[in-house]
C-alpha cells in the first residue's frame, strides 16, 4: 500500500522544512482554540443560567404571575381555596439596590423572599439557614423583620458574613438588613439573597404585593381550565394573571442570547477559516517542493494515487495535530476567560455570573472535526493538482513547476461572487442570518481566489509602463510577479483573507459605535438625568419632591418619566414601557425616530398612539399604523387599543421598548408615579452646582443617581468597547495568523529560490540587492493583498451592517469608515510582512552562491 | 617581444595564488595568465577545485595567498566580503553553468536582457539589444519562449547569449557541455569559440571533455595543489610579469 | 407538659444540621437570647388566674407556646390502634409592627400519628404554617384549629355540644373522629393548682394546663385500603405558657392513662442528664372528676428498653410506675412508636399507645394474670441524643 513510502516522503517533507508545517499546525490550533473557547464560555454561561433558574424554580409546576411586575397578594387567598391546588408558595423576586456608599461592591443583589414552610415543598434548595454562631445561637432569626440570608457567592461578592449589616435602598430610605445566615442549597456560584416573605413585604415596600405564586396542581387538572375558573373571581380577574411554566424562562434566555452567541461563534469560525487558508498555502508550497522527489519516485513506479494519498495524509495529520493543540488551548482559553471576565463576552446577558466551566463532549468533538476538515480542505487543491502532475516532464526540465489548477480562478471567483449576491436576497432563518453568513463566506473565497490573476494583471500593466525604469531590481521584481504570480498565491491568500476580515469587523464595529454615539446624543438631549432606584412596584419621586425640583434656580425645565416591564408574549422577555413626555405633533423631538411617521389619514383616533423601538418592531412584527393590544390595566370594559405611530432607534433594550405619552399612561393606569427625571439646565447654570442643589432637595433619597448626559455617554461607550473587546481580539488574532502565513510562505520562497539567488550573485548582484529584490516583491504583493483585502472587507462589512445585524438583533446603523484604524492596520501588516519576508530572504541569500549553483539538486 | 599574444592586454593575471579549505590546500603558489581573446581549458579530476578556481577569479570566493588581477581590477587576498567584486562581475565577467540556470519565469529575451539591465540599461534599450544579440547568435526564434519549453542545448545557447550580451572581458564556463548531447555540445562550443574570438573576450573553460578542451588555445591542469600547463608535450609556459592592463 | 418538650429539646440541638423549621418554633432558648428579646412581650404564667370556659378552650395568642394534644387508644376490626394528634401554636418575637399578611407573628404546627401494630412502626405526618386566614388559623374563643390546604386539611373543633370533631387528611392516612367527654366528667380537669401547673423550681416555670380524660371516641380511619371504624377512649391536654425551663432537664416522661373504672391518671417526671428525676408530679382523677393527690414518692422504673434502629436512641418503653396510691406496669402497644417530627417541631421522641396492668397482676415471669386495667399514652422525650452516624 505504499504506506512506508508515504511515511518516508512525509518525514522528508518535514525534515526539509519543519517551520511551515509547524505554522500550519499552529494556524489550525488558533482557529480551533478560538472557536472552542468562545463556544465553551457561552455554553458554560448558559448552563449556569439554566441551573440557577432550576434552583430558583425548584419543583414548581407553574408560576402565577401578572402582566406587570407584581400581583395582589389577595390572589393567594383565592388560589388557596381551590381544591385543585396541592401546593402554593408565594414569592417576591427582585433585585435590591444596595446603598452605593459601600464602595466597589455590586450595586444590586437578586433577592427572593419566600414563606419557608410553603417553599419547602416547592423550592427546597432556596431555604435559608440561620447561622449557628449568631448572637446567642438561636436559629429563629429566620423571621426577623430585617434578617437576610446570603448565599456563599453573595457573601463573597459583598464581603459580608453573618452578623454584618447590609444597607439597601427602598423607595425613599435606606433600610438596614442584618445578614443572618446562608442558603446552603444553591450552588457555589449562585449569588442570591433570601428573606422571609413577611419581612420582605414589610421592609422592602411590597405590602400587599407578590411577584408570583409557585404552584403545584393536583394530577389530572388542566391548567388552563383551572386558571379560567379562578379568574371568575373579581380579585383574580382584575389582576390580569397568567400561568407560566418555569422552563419558559430558560428558553427565553436561550433565545435572547442565541443570536449573539451564534454571531460570536461564526466570528471565531472565521479564524478557523483563515487557518484553513494557511494550511492550503503550506501544503501547496510543500507539495511544490516535493515535486522533484515525487517525480523521481513516480517514474520509479509509484502512481498518482500515492501522490494524492501523501498530501491528504499530510493534511489530515496537520489537522489532527492542530485540532488537538487547539482543543487544549481552547479549554485553557475558556477557563481563563471565565475566571477573568465571567460568563459574559459582551452581550450583557450573563453579566452577573461567574460560571463553572462545562465541557460538553459534543463541543469538543465538533471543533476537533472542524479543525481536521479545515486542514483537509486546505490540502485538497494541492492534492488534486499533484495528482495531475506529469512526472517525467517535471524531471526533465529540472526546475520546480508551479502547479496549475484546472478551473480558472477567475471563473470560480465570479461564480462565488454571484452566489453570494443571490444569498443576500434571502431573509433570516429562525432569527439567524444564515444566508448572510454564507454570502460572506462566498465573497471571501471569491476575493481570495481572484487575487492571483489580479496580481498578474497589475504586474503586467506595470511592466509595460515606465514605472519600472527606476531600478533594474524593481524591473526584475515586477517581471517576476508578472510571470509567476501564482507562486505568490499562498501568502496573498492569507493576507487577503485575514485583512478582509479585519476590515469587515473594524468597519462594522466602528459604524456601530458611531451610530451608537449619535443615537446617544439624540436620546440624551437633557443635561442631567436623575434616577430614583425603584424596587419594582412604585416610583420614588412623589409630587412634593417633583415640585421642589422644578423650583430650583437654574433649571430650565424638567420632564418626568416612568418605566416598567410589560409581558406581551409569555414566551418572550418583557418589553419596557416608557411613559414620558412626547409631543404627539412632533414626536421626533423627544425620541430618535427612524423611518416615517404615521400618516394622518391612517390614524385611528380611538386608539392611543405608541412608539415602538426597532427591536420591538422586529420581534413582534409591528409596523407603523398597526394596532396592537397591550396588557395594560384598563378601567373600561373595552380593551384599550394602541396604534403604532412611529418606530425609533434603540440600542439599549434588545427585547424591545415602547414609548407612550405619560398623560395617556396616567389616564389608563392611574399610576402617576415616576421613576426618573430629565433636567434641562439654563445656559448660565453651573452643572456641578446644580447637581448639588438637586441632591440637597432629594435628601430623603440619599443615593439617588444623578448623572450628566456626558457621563452616561462615556459610560455607554465604555461598555460598548468592552462588549466588542472579544471582536477586537479576534481581529488581532486574524492578523497574527496572516503574518504567520506571510512569514512561512516567504521563507519557503526564499529557500526555493536559492539557486536563482546564487546565479544572480554570479551575475554580479550583491546580497543586499537580492534582499532588496525580495523586499520589492513582498511589499508589492502584500500591499496588493492589503488593498484588495480592504476592498473585499468593505463589501463584507456592508453585509454585516445591512443584513447580519438587522436580522440578528433588529438594529439598523449607518456606515462609517474608520480610515485611520484601517490605514494603521494596513501599514502594520505591510511593514511587518515585508520585514518577515526580508529576514527570510537574508537568511537564504546569505548562503554562499557556490552552494546555490551546485549542479546536483 | 614580437609575440602578438604578448601585446594583447592581460585579462587574468594571478601569481602565487593559494587557496585553503580548512587545513587542506587546494592550490599553492600557482600562477595563471589569460590574455584577451585567449581560450584556456582548465582540466583536472573531480573535486580537485576547478570550479573553486573559477570562483576565485570571479571574486566570489577569497584566496588566501598571492596576487590576482582580473580585467584591470585588483583583488585582495582573504577578502570575505564578496560583494565588493559585484560590480566587476556585472560589467566584466560572464558565467555559463552546467545547469544552465535561466530564470524560469522570464522569457528568453528577458533572461538575456538581465545583464544589460544590471549595468544600467533601461528596459526599452535592453530588450532590443538583447534581441540583436540573439539574432546574431541565430537564436532569435526562441526569444519569446520560456526556458522550460526549450531543449537542453537551446537552453545552454541562450545561457551563453546571456553571458556575453554585455560584452564582458572574461567568460567563465563551468562544464558547459556536461548536460548536453554531443551534437548540442558541439554547437554550443562552436558558438562559444566564435563569439569569444569575435569579441576578443578571454575564456576559461572548465571541462572533462577532450573535445571541449580541444577548441581552446591551450590547456592547464590543476593537480596536487599545483596549477601547471598541460600541453601534451609542449614546453611549459613562460612566466610573464604581470602588467597592468 | 409539651412545653418542656419543645423548649428543652431545642436547646439540646439534637440534630447536627438544624432544619430551618426547628428554628421557628423555638425562640429564645438561651438566656442571652432572651435578654435580646423584649421580656415584657410574653405574659407570665402566674397563679391565681381563673380559667373560664369556653373561652379558655380557645387560643391565648399572647403567650409564647400553646398546644392541644389528643391521644386515644382505639379498637378497630383489625385490633387495637393508637392515635395521636397535636396542634401547636407558637408566637414568635417578631413581626409585631408588620402589617403584612405574612407577618410571622404566630406559627401553627401539627402532627398526627397512628400506631397500627401490623405496620411495625408509626404512620405519621406533620404540617407547619404561619397563621394564615382559612389555611392555618385558630380561634381565640374556643378550640377551633385549622391547618392545611383543602386536599390536606386538618381540623380540631369543639362544638357547641362540647364534642370535639377531629378530621385529619394526610398523604398516607386520614381519620375523622368525634371525642365526647363522659357524662361524669363534663368539666375540664384543671391540673396543678386550679390550672396553674408548675414545671420546675423557678417561680415562672409553669403553664396553664387542663386535661379532658376519658373522652369517648367514635370515628373511622383509613391507612391503606378501606375505611375502618374505630372507637375507644382518649385524652385531650390543652396547655399554654411563656416561660423557659430549668437548664438541667434533658427530657421528661409523661403518662396519661384512662382506667376502666372511669378514673384517670396523669404523671410526669423531668429527667436530668444522669437519668435521675429533677421534678415530678402525679395527679389522680376519680371517675367523677375529683382530684386526688398522691402522697408518696413518685417512681418511674424502666422495665424494658427498646433501641431505635434509626436513631439508636434507647427508650424505656415498658415502665413500672408507683405513685404511692397505685403501682402499675405500663406496656406499649408496639415497641416502635418513635416520632420524627423534625419537619415541624424539630424533635425526635417516643409517643406511644400503652396498656396498663396492676403490678400485682403480673407474675415474676412477666405473665399477665389478669386483664389490663387502663389504656393511654406514654411520652418519652430526651432520649434521642445527638444522632450517631
Amino acid at each position: 500500500m505504499h504506506f512506508a513510502l508515504i511515511r518516508w516522503l512525509a518525514i522528508s517533507c518535514w525534515r526539509q522544512q519543519p517551520a511551515p508545517l509547524l505554522a500550519a499546525i499552529f494556524a489550525i490550533a488558533m482557529g480551533v482554540s478560538l472557536g472552542l473557547g468562545i463556544s465553551l464560555v457561552n455554553t458554560s454561561a448558559l448552563n449556569e443560567f439554566d441551573n440557577a433558574i432550576s434552583q430558583i424554580n425548584g419543583e414548581a409546576q407553574y408560576q402565577l404571575t401578572g402582566a406587570l411586575d407584581w400581583i395582589d397578594d389577595d390572589v393567594l387567598s383565592m388560589v388557596e381555596q381551590s381544591a385543585d391546588v396541592i401546593a402554593a408558595s408565594p414569592a417576591i423576586s427582585m433585585n435590591i439596590p444596595i446603598d452605593d456608599r459601600l464602595n466597589n461592591k455590586p450595586t444590586t443583589l437578586p433577592l427572593i423572599a419566600l414563606d419557608i414552610f410553603r417553599a419547602a415543598k416547592v423550592a427546597p434548595s432556596l431555604l435559608p439557614r440561620a447561622d449557628s454562631s449568631f448572637a446567642g445561637g438561636a436559629s429563629s432569626r429566620v423571621f426577623s423583620d430585617n434578617a437576610i440570608f446570603l448565599s456563599a457567592a453573595a457573601q463573597r461578592n459583598l464581603q459580608l458574613q453573618a452578623g454584618d449589616q447590609l444597607p439597601v435602598l427602598i423607595n425613599e430610605s435606606t433600610v438596614i438588613l442584618t445578614v443572618s445566615g446562608d442558603v446552603p442549597g444553591v450552588s457555589n456560584d449562585t449569588s442570591i439573597a433570601i428573606m422571609d416573605i413577611g419581612a420582605a413585604q414589610f421592609s422592602l415596600g411590597w405590602l400587599g404585593k407578590l411577584s408570583r405564586i409557585d404552584l403545584r396542581l393536583a394530577e389530572g387538572v388542566d391548567a388552563k381550565d383551572w386558571l379560567a375558573a379562578l379568574k371568575q373571581s373579581n380579585v383574580v380577574g382584575a389582576a390580569n394573571v397568567r400561568l407560566d411554566r418555569p422552563d419558559v424562562k430558560k428558553q427565553r434566555m436561550s433565545n435572547l442570547s442565541r443570536a449573539y452567541r451564534v454571531n460570536l461563534n461564526v466570528l471565531a469560525l472565521v479564524a478557523l477559516l483563515t487557518g484553513g487558508f494557511i494550511v492550503f498555502a503550506t501544503l501547496d508550497l510543500a507539495v511544490t517542493r516535493l515535486i522533484p522527489t515525487l517525480s523521481l519516485v513516480s517514474v520509479l513506479g509509484a502512481n498518482s494515487v500515492v501522490r494524492l494519498r501523501l498530501v491528504l495524509i499530510l493534511s489530515v495529520v496537520l489537522g489532527v495535530l492542530g485540532s488537538l493543540l487547539g482543543i487544549v488551548l481552547g479549554i485553557a482559553l475558556a477557563w481563563a476567560l471565565l475566571g477573568l471576565i465571567g460568563g459574559d463576552l459582551g452581550g450583557g446577558f450573563f453579566a452577573s455570573t461567574r460560571p463553572a466551566l462545562s465541557l460538553p463532549a459534543s463541543s469538543l468533538a465538533l471543533f476537533f472535526l472542524l479543525g481536521v476538515i479545515a486542514a483537509m480542505a486546505g490540502g485538497l487543491s494541492p492534492a488534486l493538482k499533484l495528482k495531475a502532475l506529469s512526472p517525467a516532464h517535471a524531471l526533465k526540465s529540472g526546475q520546480s513547476l508551479a502547479l496549475e489548477s484546472k478551473m480558472s480562478p477567475l471563473m470560480m471567483s465570479c461564480l462565488l461572487f454571484c452566489a453570494g449576491a443571490l444569498l443576500l436576497l434571502l431573509p433570516a432563518i429562525n432569527g439567524l442570518p444564515l444566508a448572510a453568513y454564507l454570502a460572506i463566506a462566498c465573497w471571501l473565497f471569491a476575493g481570495v481566489l481572484v487575487v492571483s490573476p489580479l496580481l498578474g494583471f497589475i504586474a503586467s500593466a506595470l511592466s509595460r509602463s515606465s514605472f519600472t525604469n527606476a531600478s533594474p531590481l524593481l524591473m526584475m521584481a515586477i517581471l517576476r510577479l508578472n510571470n509567476a504570480h501564482s507562486r505568490a498565491f499562498p501568502a496573498l491568500a492569507g493576507v487577503v483573507a485575514s485583512f478582509a476580515l479585519v476590515c469587515a469587523m473594524a468597519i462594522m464595529v466602528y459604524s456601530f459605535r458611531v451610530s451608537v454615539d449619535h443615537w446617544l446624543e439624540e436620546i440624551l438631549p437633557a443635561s442631567l438625568y436623575v434616577r430614583a432606584p425603584t424596587t419594582g412596584t412604585s416610583g420614588a419621586l412623589n409630587n412634593e419632591l417633583r415640585a421642589s425640583l422644578s423650583a430650583i434656580e437654574g433649571i430650565d425645565r424638567i420632564e418626568f418619566a416612568r418605566s416598567l416591564d410589560l409581558i406581551i408574549d409569555p414566551e418572550k422577555p418583557p418589553v419596557e414601557l416608557i411613559a414620558r413626555t412626547i409631543d404627539a405633533a412632533n414626536p421626533g423631538q423627544s425620541i430618535p425616530i427612524t423611518g416615517k411617521l404615521l400618516n394622518l389619514s391612517m390614524k385611528d383616533d380611538s386608539c392611543i398612539t405608541i412608539y415602538v423601538s426597532e427591536p420591538a418592531s422586529g420581534i413582534y412584527d409591528w409596523a407603523v399604523g398597526d394596532t396592537v393590544l397591550l396588557p395594560l390595566p384598563s378601567d373600561s370594559t373595552d380593551p384599550t387599543c394602541f396604534q403604532v405611530g412611529a418606530i425609533w432607534r434603540d440600542y439599549a433594550r434588545q427585547s424591545g421598548a415602547i414609548a407612550i405619552n405619560s398623560a395617556d399612561y396616567k389616564r389608563l393606569s392611574n399610576d402617576a408615579s415616576v421613576s426618573s427625571a430629565s433636567v434641562w439646565l439654563k445656559e448660565s447654570a453651573n452643572e456641578t452646582e446644580l447637581i448639588g442643589k438637586i441632591r440637597a432637595k432629594l435628601e430623603s433619597l440619599p443615593a439617588l443617581s444623578i448623572r450628566s448626559a456626558e457621563d452616561i455617554r462615556t459610560l455607554s461607550l465604555t461598555i460598548f468597547d468592552r462588549s466588542f473587546a472579544v471582536t477586537y481580539a479576534l481581529e488581532a488574532v486574524a492578523l497574527l495568523v496572516s503574518l504567520f502565513g506571510v512569514a512561512t510562505t516567504y521563507s519557503g520562497e526564499a529557500l526555493s529560490r536559492m539557486r536563482e539567488f546564487g546565479m544572480l550573485r554570479h551575475l554580479g548582484i550583491t546580497r543586499r540587492q537580492i534582499a532588496t529584490l525580495f523586499v520589492y516583491e513582498s511589499v508589492f504583493c502584500i500591499s496588493l493583498g492589503v488593498l484588495w483585502g480592504a476592498l473585499v472587507g468593505s463589501a463584507i462589512s456592508q453585509v454585516l451592517i445591512q443584513r447580519v445585524n438587522p436580522q440578528s438583533f433588529n438594529w439598523s446603523m449607518q456606515t462609517h469608515w474608520p480610515l485611520t484604524q484601517l490605514l494603521v492596520a494596513a501599514l502594520v501588516l505591510v511593514v511587518l510582512g515585508a520585514c518577515t519576508a526580508t529576514l527570510a530572504a537574508r537568511k537564504s541569500a546569505g548562503r554562499g552562491p557556490i552552494d546555490a549553483v551546485r549542479t546536483d539538486w | 617581444m614580437n609575440d602578438p599574444i604578448a601585446k594583447l592586454p592581460l585579462v587574468v593575471c594571478g601569481s602565487g595564488l593559494g587557496k585553503r579549505y580548512d587545513d587542506r590546500w587546494l592550490m599553492r603558489d600557482s600562477d595563471i595568465q589569460v590574455m584577451a581573446g585567449e581560450s584556456v581549458a582548465l582540466l583536472g579530476e573531480s573535486g580537485v577545485g576547478k570550479s573553486t578556481l573559477l570562483n576565485l577569479i570571479a571574486g566570489l570566493e577569497p584566496f588566501n595567498e598571492g596576487q590576482l588581477q582580473v580585467a584591470g581590477d585588483k583583488l585582495e587576498p582573504n577578502q570575505t566580503e564578496t560583494d565588493s567584486s559585484a560590480e566587476m562581475r556585472r560589467k566584466k565577467i560572464g558565467f555559463v553553468f552546467q545547469a544552465f540556470h535561466l530564470l524560469p519565469h522570464l522569457s528568453v529575451v528577458q533572461n538575456v536582457s538581465l545583464p544589460l539591465l544590471l549595468i544600467g540599461y533601461s528596459i526599452e534599450s535592453a530588450v532590443p539589444e538583447a534581441l540583436l544579440f540573439l539574432n546574431k547568435l541565430g537564436l532569435e526564434h526562441l526569444s519569446e519562449k520560456r526556458p522550460s519549453t526549450l531543449s537542453g542545448g537551446e537552453q545552454q545557447r541562450v545561457a551563453l547569449a546571456r553571458s556575453l550580451v554585455h560584452k564582458p572581458a572574461l567568460l567563465l564556463a563551468d562544464e558547459p557541455t556536461g548536460n548536453l548531447d554531443p551534437e548540442s555540445a558541439e554547437r554550443a562550443l562552436k558558438l562559444m569559440k566564435t563569439t569569444v574570438q569575435e569579441s576578443q573576450c578571454a575564456l576559461i573553460l572548465v571541462t572533462h571533455s577532450e573535445h571541449a578542451a580541444s577548441i581552446c588555445d591551450r590547456r592547464i591542469r590543476l593537480a596536487d595543489g599545483m596549477l601547471s600547463s598541460d600541453d601534451n608535450g609542449t614546453p611549459p609556459e613562460q612566466k610573464l610579469k604581470p602588467e597592468l592592463v | 407538659m409539651t412545653i418542656m418538650k419543645i423548649q428543652s429539646l431545642s436547646r439540646r440541638q439534637f440534630l447536627k444540621n438544624a432544619s430551618p423549621i426547628i428554628a421557628l418554633v423555638a425562640p429564645g432558648i438561651n438566656p442571652s437570647i432572651a435578654a435580646e428579646l423584649d421580656r415584657e412581650t410574653y405574659p407570665d404564667v402566674v397563679p391565681g388566674r381563673q380559667l373560664v370556659f369556653p373561652k379558655d378552650h380557645g387560643a391565648h395568642r399572647d403567650y409564647r407556646t400553646e398546644w392541644w394534644y389528643l391521644t386515644a387508644w382505639l379498637q378497630s376490626s383489625n385490633g387495637p390502634i393508637g392515635l395521636q394528634v397535636t396542634f401547636f401554636r407558637s408566637r414568635t418575637p417578631y413581626g409585631r409592627k408588620n402589617p403584612s399578611r405574612f407577618a410571622p407573628k404566630q406559627l401553627i404546627l401539627a402532627h398526627a400519628a397512628l400506631a397500627i401494630p401490623e405496620h411495625g412502626k408509626l404512620i405519621h405526618d406533620q404540617q407547619s404554617w404561619r397563621e394564615t386566614k382559612s389555611v392555618a388559623q385558630f380561634s381565640d374563643l374556643d378550640t377551633d384549629l385549622t391547618i392545611g390546604l383543602s386536599n390536606n386539611r386538618w381540623r380540631m373543633k369543639r362544638t357547641q355540644s362540647d364534642q370535639y370533631e377531629i378530621s385529619i387528611k394526610a398523604d398516607q392516612f386520614q381519620f375523622n373522629i368525634t371525642a365526647t367527654p363522659p357524662a361524669q366528667m363534663t368539666a375540664p380537669v384543671l391540673q396543678g393548682d386550679a390550672g396553674y401547673s408548675k414545671k420546675g423550681s423557678g417561680a415562672k416555670q409553669a403553664s396553664y394546663y387542663y386535661s379532658r380524660p376519658q373522652l369517648q371516641i367514635e370515628g373511622e380511619y383509613q391507612a391503606d385500603g378501606n375505611k375502618t371504624a374505630i372507637s375507644g377512649t382518649g385524652w385531650l391536654d390543652h396547655e399554654w405558657s411563656s416561660e423557659l425551663l430549668g437548664k438541667d432537664a434533658v427530657g421528661w416522661d409523661w403518662v396519661g392513662l384512662n382506667f376502666d373504672d372511669g378514673s384517670a391518671l396523669m404523671a410526669f417526671q423531668m429527667r436530668s442528664d444522669s437519668g435521675s428525676a429533677l421534678f415530678s408530679t402525679a395527679r389522680h382523677i376519680t371517675a367523677n372528676g375529683q382530684l386526688r393527690e398522691s402522697n408518696g414518692p413518685l417512681q418511674f422504673e424502666p422495665l424494658r428498653f427498646w433501641i431505635s434502629p434509626r436513631t439508636s436512641a434507647r427508650y424505656p418503653v415498658s415502665l413500672r410506675l408507683q405513685t404511692g396510691l397505685i403501682d402499675i406496669v405500663i406496656e406499649p402497644l408496639l415497641d416502635d412508636q418513635e416520632l420524627d417530627s423534625r419537619g415541624s417541631t424539630g424533635v425526635i421522641y417516643w409517643e406511644g399507645a400503652v396498656q396498663v396492668w396492676l403490678s400485682q397482676d403480673i407474675d415474676r415471669s412477666g405473665k399477665k394474670l389478669k386483664e389490663p386495667v387502663a389504656r393511654g399514652y406514654l411520652e418519652l422525650t430526651g432520649y434521642a441524643g445527638d444522632l450517631s452516624i
